[in-house]
């Protein structure tokens, strides 16, 4: 990917407004170094989900080493990091709107526009498209294997919908896409789903490989299924996103990350044994549970819409003081700021526009 | 109520732009997902809720912080409301520049931007805030002096919910009387919020809580009165308890804010007003034995919800997709467009940044979601350059 200039420099020490969102960098940095030596001599590439966080200048930091380029999960995002300058974009999902299609073609003018498809009326409308925009669109066989969501169900339809797609001009089959989704440590039969789900990406692979169609990239995985993901044979490129960012409940999934985000609240509100800080679900995405104290030490956390009760041994802090919490969703959380708050070393130095809030579209 | 300032009116026009290709459509045509509000089924609600109040000795202060929508604050105000109440003084901020003068900051108000920022819009609206500490008053009082301004202070009474809010008739005595001997400030009453009676479904068990809840704040508010410090206003209730509230003797405002919009949670709690908000969506695949729409968490919000014109089973929500169980006998097909009622809309809205507003099937406005926030300093930037 071509490198693109970056924001505005750093301007001293600042001051978060409440509740923020922070990200402590040197964090960041370091799981983005620890995905490329996880990568390293495995001839697997990473293409970052940016719907973790929809911040270009946080997708910028996660280049380098062996990256494909960046996934996306809405048309919204892709045209985002297009404008942000980014020109290998992976929409993960179908796109079946005609007015979506024509946004997403539009954007193969100046990016490596590749999407996922699962029925051939959709085929048929991208390729119109982008003949008529004379534009090249790349496009993977969404499979489904595991979720029960998009995704071609069979090899068979694999197969068939190849063929729908060789025929149709200005679309060119790159090969398939999966995704199996979080799978927890202690997920009943986590192994044997991992293993039916890369199964069956190799047999849809093998089957459209024998059909006479390309298969240059089988992209799937996310952060919970990395290591199973690195091992597998089919797979070429991981979709994981969350790796960079990370949440709690996979800290016990052996894996080289470190949470990086972090809700910044201050204590609004002061009775014996309770503080309330100003960090409720209108900021922080609770889809994998309430948000983690960091440094200090609660003995109940309750979550409503603007507010933290945190029921704590004393010493209380004193009311407007700040506090962090670890969010428990970042994807959502991040959705509900405006920009994210940049921390080095321990003092926040600068503001990022989180760029594609709310493009859902 | 005063005209809109350009800090709302700029904003609709900005939205109005953006959206520009949706003004006119039919909603069943709209880009998806998409946040959209029924206007009919919006004034029934606000008409519902007039009628109400023209019989019971109470006013109604409409709480934004579920919509955080200036042009609906506007029609509650129309349709009789007294004034606003919101949940950051970001939302106080943008609805007084929406032409609304009584904004009560129905929260604790904590650092020295945001009392700032109170004390600045207190020179051009009546605003109000909630204190349950001498530690606020002190702040509010320094930001009202250093700003030339008086900020209307309420104490918050805990209920039983245990969030904010003093717990006894000696603490509020005590927070009233540094309110009332503190420059800049004026005590004004009490304020609370039985929060914890909205999770209770059984109506006559929630009716108890609800009178035992506001036994305790007017017996509140009469120790005061008896300390010489009466309150103007007792305001208290959302949409869980507005009714029984709305007729307590001694409870002078209620403060609903969910009634407008609704959601599957309120409707569980009174099934008179309707669903007005929505996201509408799309089917983006269609299976053998489900669909699968493009609005799942990430738009809908956490609480996820159900499908308003098809009785479809939820198979699940994730991030950018709902499924439904749908057998061939189902007409859905690719493309075509549904709405889902939020289970508890305050969580979709944070995730638009504007209302399709649906009048006879089409769209004939789009309203800003406003302040999207949480990140709002730049509000008192405006309000220091005088904007």
């Amino acid at each position: 990917m071509r490198s693109v200039a970056r924001s505005d420099q750093p301007a001293g020490v600042l001051s978060v407004s409440t509740p923020g969102l922070v990200v402590d960098l040197d964090v960041f940095e370091g799981n983005v170094a620890a995905m490329a030596s996880l990568l390293r001599g495995t001839g697997k590439t990473v293409r970052p989900h940016v719907k973790t966080h929809r911040t270009p200048e946080l997708a910028r930091r996660e280049l380098g080493g062996p990256v494909a380029g960046l996934t996306c999960a809405t048309v919204g995002e892709a045209e985002a990091m297009a404008d942000a300058g980014f020109d290998d974009l992976l929409v993960a999902n179908e796109v079946v709107d005609p007015a979506k299609i024509a946004r997403l073609v539009a954007l193969a003018h100046r990016a490596t526009i590749t999407v996922a498809v699962d029925d051939s009326e959709p085929v048929a409308a991208l390729s119109r498209e982008a003949m008529a925009a004379g534009v090249t669109v790349g496009v993977l066989i969404d499979v489904d294997i595991l979720l029960h969501r998009c995704g071609v169900e069979s090899a068979r339809d694999a197969v068939d919908l190849a063929g729908t797609i060789e025929r149709s001009p200005g679309l060119r089959l790159r090969g398939i896409m999966g995704y199996e989704g979080r799978l927890r440590l202690r997920d009943e039969d986590r192994s044997g789903k991992i293993a039916r789900a890369y199964a069956s990406l190799a047999a849809v692979s093998a089957a459209l490989r024998d059909a006479g169609f390309p298969v240059e990239v089988v992209s799937a995985a996310g952060t919970s299924t990395l290591r199973e993901a690195l091992a597998d044979p089919t797979i070429t490129e991981i979709q994981a996103g969350v790796y960079a960012l990370m949440e709690p409940e996979l800290l016990v999934m052996d894996l080289p990350f470190r949470c990086a985000a972090s809700l910044r609240g201050t204590v609004i509100s002061r009775h014996p044994g309770r503080i309330v800080l100003n960090v409720g679900r209108r900021v922080v995405g609770m889809e994998y549970g309430p948000p983690v104290p960091v440094g200090f030490a609660v003995q109940r956390i309750a979550i409503s819409d603007e507010h933290a009760i945190i029921l704590m041994a004393d010493p209380l802090p004193p009311l407007g003081s700040q506090l962090d919490l670890t969010p428990g969703q970042v994807r959502t959380t991040f959705n509900l700021h405006d920009h994210v708050w940049v921390s080095r070393g321990g003092e926040v130095v600068d503001r990022w526009p989180i760029t594609a809030r709310g493009s859902s579209q | 109520m005063r005209d809109p300032a350009p800090l709302v009116t700029s904003a609709h026009d900005r939205v109005r732009e953006l959206y520009a290709p949706a003004l006119g459509r039919a909603r069943d045509e709209l880009t998806t997902p998409a946040l959209v509000l029924d206007l009919d089924t919006l004034t029934a609600n606000l008409s519902f809720m007039s009628d109400h109040m023209r019989d019971v000795p109470t006013a109604l202060r409409a709480h934004v912080k579920v919509h955080k929508s200036p042009h609906i604050a506007r029609m509650e105000v129309e349709y009789g409301a007294a004034g606003v109440g919101c949940a950051t003084v970001w939302e106080a901020v943008v609805m007084a520049r929406a032409g609304i003068d009584d904004v009560f900051v129905i929260n604790e108000v904590v650092g020295a931007e945001k009392t700032r920022a109170l004390a600045l819009l207190a020179r051009e609206a009546n605003a109000k805030a909630a204190v349950d500490d001498t530690v606020q008053v002190d702040e509010l009082s320094r930001a009202a002096a250093a700003a030339g301004s008086t900020i209307g202070v309420l104490i918050d009474v805990d209920e039983g919910m245990h969030r904010c809010g003093v717990a006894s008739a000696d603490e509020a005595l005590t927070v009233a009387r540094r309110v009332a001997d503190s420059p800049g400030l004026r005590f004004m009453g009490l304020t609370g919020y039985e929060g914890h009676c909205s999770l209770e479904f059984d109506e006559a068990k929630r009716h108890g809580m609800a009178r035992e809840a506001m036994a305790f704040l007017t017996g509140i508010a009469d120790h005061l009165a008896g300390q010489g410090l009466p309150c103007e206003i007792v305001s208290a209730a959302g949409t869980g308890t507005w009714e029984i509230t709305s007729r307590y003797p001694g409870v002078t405002e209620i403060q609903p804010g969910s009634y407008a919009t609704m959601d599957g949670h309120h409707r569980g709690l009174d099934p008179r007003f309707g669903w007005a908000a929505s996201v509408l969506a799309s089917v983006i695949s269609r299976r053998s034995d489900r669909i699968v729409l493009d609005a799942g968490s990430k738009t809908v919000g956490a609480s996820h919800g159900t499908l308003a014109d098809w009785d479809l089973e939820p198979y699940r929500f994730d991030e950018e997709h709902s499924i439904f169980l749908a057998d061939a006998a189902c007409p859905l097909r690719i493309g075509d467009r549904v709405a889902i009622n939020c289970n508890y809309t305050p969580f979709a809205i944070g995730y638009f940044e504007a209302y399709h507003v649906i009048e006879g099937g089409h769209v004939a406005d789009v309203w800003p979601v406003m302040p999207r926030g949480p990140e709002s300093r730049w509000l008192l930037d405006m309000l220091e350059r005088g904007g």
